[in-house]
């Protein structure tokens, strides 16, 4: 029997802001628990949360850039749950008018479109932090109260793969939108996986599991591809399929039951009593739709079209939006040869960025100096050999190219006459060599060159030396 | 009306967090509850055709702050009413 893999994803975001939802607490990544806390977040009887715009504002971006339909008048619910991590043992998000609703993205699949549904986007706030001691735990409320939007995408993908290439694709918009850093390490993006399986032809859904702790995009496409042959195995045996939570296994690659879901989770919302409606009126939505740059689909689309590149090379440099800017940089104002560029920035650049963990930023790398890098290495003046270490001190250190080279020695030597005067002196010298080629013996021209290179210390230009050789040779 | 059945008051009990000692105390919640929920269920009765869901009794909207932080409670003030903590966090048993 062949079985259809139905999956759902439901992804966490943590949005931008100077301050939490609710409250003007600060908020900042890895400070001493407990420090970005004001009384709102802890849960204090009596008072009262304020909606921060900013984050009205990145939800609103965010839906945007996702395709979807923008609610006008919204509003806000109390989910209620008891857990440490929820001092107000509610959690303020929104149940029945999210903030977004009919969202679309694209993704490809062996070169294939394929529009993957968003059902919905709503704003909430994060809860705390809890770290697992043997028999306690602690709870450390800095993330509490961050605003948060949930993205909850369609039944449409239909495998581990669309999975993973869905992510990245949210990854890269939300990243490109610049509402979020969307770093799973981080944990500002979070990943939850609904997955069901059912006979290839069948209509309803099977009884789908969910998937937690999928700490990385791998391993979200290997938890998937464990519980497809899990839930096959399992039917094909004559088994059903529970509905039930299962965690991911990062050491052993497996999924392992953490409970079973007895009927529908019972949060018992209500329309939030301590905040207002919020009206979204279209002018308010044009200013923030202005505010939307171009994202990575127009610009992958450009960069085939116009620039010529290959599609790989669109994708990787359309990934964030540090990397497409700096590009289009370089071949719009730096006038760079579009496929030259990619290539150093593909190449060279992100090895650097991937192995010294860092951004763009904070390099030595501008577009103008590596366009620079480009051209002194196009018109002859360094060669590509050269170039590699002409990088490395652009990259570590910055400042110009056509300095870097000229303070190293290294830039060619390309002037007829100077070039013609060392060939003169080297032929002078090997008037036996000459006589050998004469005679047909073309290895002796393999010598001449390598004397006329001794002696500009390897910085004559080869190609140059070639031709003015054979011409002063002939003149004999 | 929904039948309000000792299993659903149970169910309803334990997400309230309310600890139901025997069956002669859920009896006697079972009384009180259903009654309470008589009461309310008197709004049924109304004919609400047409009339919008209302959520909110005052009619004030987009009351919004600008995103600006102020300063936060220290870590001594933000654990100051807890009675077990360590190494600057809330100390809880074990959640799982």
């Amino acid at each position: 029997m062949h079985f259809e893999t139905v999956i759902g994803l439901e992804v966490h975001i943590e949005l931008k802001t100077n301050s939490k939802i609710f409250s003007n607490a600060p908020l900042h990544y890895g400070h001493e628990p407990n420090t970005n806390l004001s009384v709102v977040e802890l849960g204090y009887p009596g008072t009262l949360p304020v909606l921060n715009k900013q984050a009205v504002e990145h939800g609103m971006k965010a839906a945007m850039a996702l395709n979807m339909d923008i609610a006008t008048d919204t509003k806000f619910d109390r989910k209620n749950y008891y857990y440490p991590d929820n001092p107000k043992a509610y959690q303020i998000s929104q149940f029945d008018k999210p903030i977004g609703e009919h969202g679309s993205l694209e993704i490809e699949i062996d070169g294939k479109k394929k529009t993957i549904g968003i059902t919905r986007l709503h704003l909430e706030e994060d809860a705390g932090k809890s770290t697992h001691k043997d028999d306690y735990s602690l709870v450390d409320l800095n993330r509490q109260g961050t605003a948060l939007v949930e993205i909850v995408s369609e039944p449409d993908l239909r495998s581990p793969e669309e999975a993973y290439k869905y992510l990245e694709k949210i990854k890269s918009i939300i990243q490109y939108t610049g509402v979020s850093d969307v770093k799973m390490e981080e944990g500002s993006l979070r990943c939850d996986a609904n997955i069901s399986i059912r006979p290839v032809g069948q209509k309803e859904f099977g009884t789908k599991t969910e998937l937690k702790n999928l700490n990385s995009f791998n391993f979200v496409r290997k938890g998937l591809e464990y519980e497809v042959k899990r839930q096959e195995k399992v039917l094909l045996s004559g088994g059903v399929i529970e509905q039930e939570t299962r965690r991911y296994d990062e050491k052993t690659g497996e999924t392992i039951l953490m409970r079973v879901k007895e009927g529908a989770d019972d949060y018992r919302y209500f329309p939030e009593p301590d905040l207002l409606h919020l009206h979204i009126d279209d002018e308010w939505k044009n200013r923030v739709r202005e505010s939307i740059p171009t994202l990575p689909d127009e610009l992958r689309e450009k960069y085939v079209n116009e620039y010529e590149l290959p599609a790989y090379d669109a994708d990787i440099l359309t990934m964030r939006k540090e990397m497409s800017d700096f590009f289009s940089d370089m071949v719009e104002t730096h006038q760079a040869d579009p496929k030259l560029a990619s290539n150093w920035l593909m190449g060279s650049v992100n090895e650097h960025l991937n192995k010294n963990n860092v951004e763009l930023a904070e390099t030595g790398v501008t577009p103008e100096n590596l366009s620079g890098l480009i051209t002194i290495i196009e018109d002859g003046t360094i060669s590509s050999k050269q170039a590699k270490k002409v990088f490395s001190e652009l990259i570590n250190k910055g400042g110009s190219a056509k300095q870097i080279a000229k303070d190293l020695g290294m830039e060619q030597i390309s002037d007829p006459e100077t070039l013609t005067a060392m060939v003169t002196e080297v032929l002078d010298a090997n008037e036996q060599s000459v006589e050998d080629f004469k005679n047909g013996k073309d290895r002796a021209i393999g010598f001449l060159v390598g004397q006329i290179m001794k002696k500009s210390k390897g910085q004559a230009n080869p190609k140059m030396v070639n031709e003015i050789l054979l011409t002063e040779i002939k003149k004999r | 009306m929904e039948e309000l059945d000792f299993d659903r008051l149970r169910h309803v009990a334990n997400l309230s967090k309310i600890e139901i000692k025997d069956d002669e105390e859920l009896k006697n919640l079972s009384t009180k509850i259903q009654s309470i929920v008589k009461h309310a269920a008197q709004l049924e009765e109304l004919d609400l055709d047409g009339v919008e869901p209302m959520t909110h009794v005052i009619d004030v909207e987009n009351k919004l702050r600008e995103d600006v932080a102020g300063q936060p409670l220290s870590q001594d003030e933000a654990l100051k009413n807890t009675v077990s903590k360590e190494a600057g966090q809330f100390k809880v048993p074990r959640m799982i």
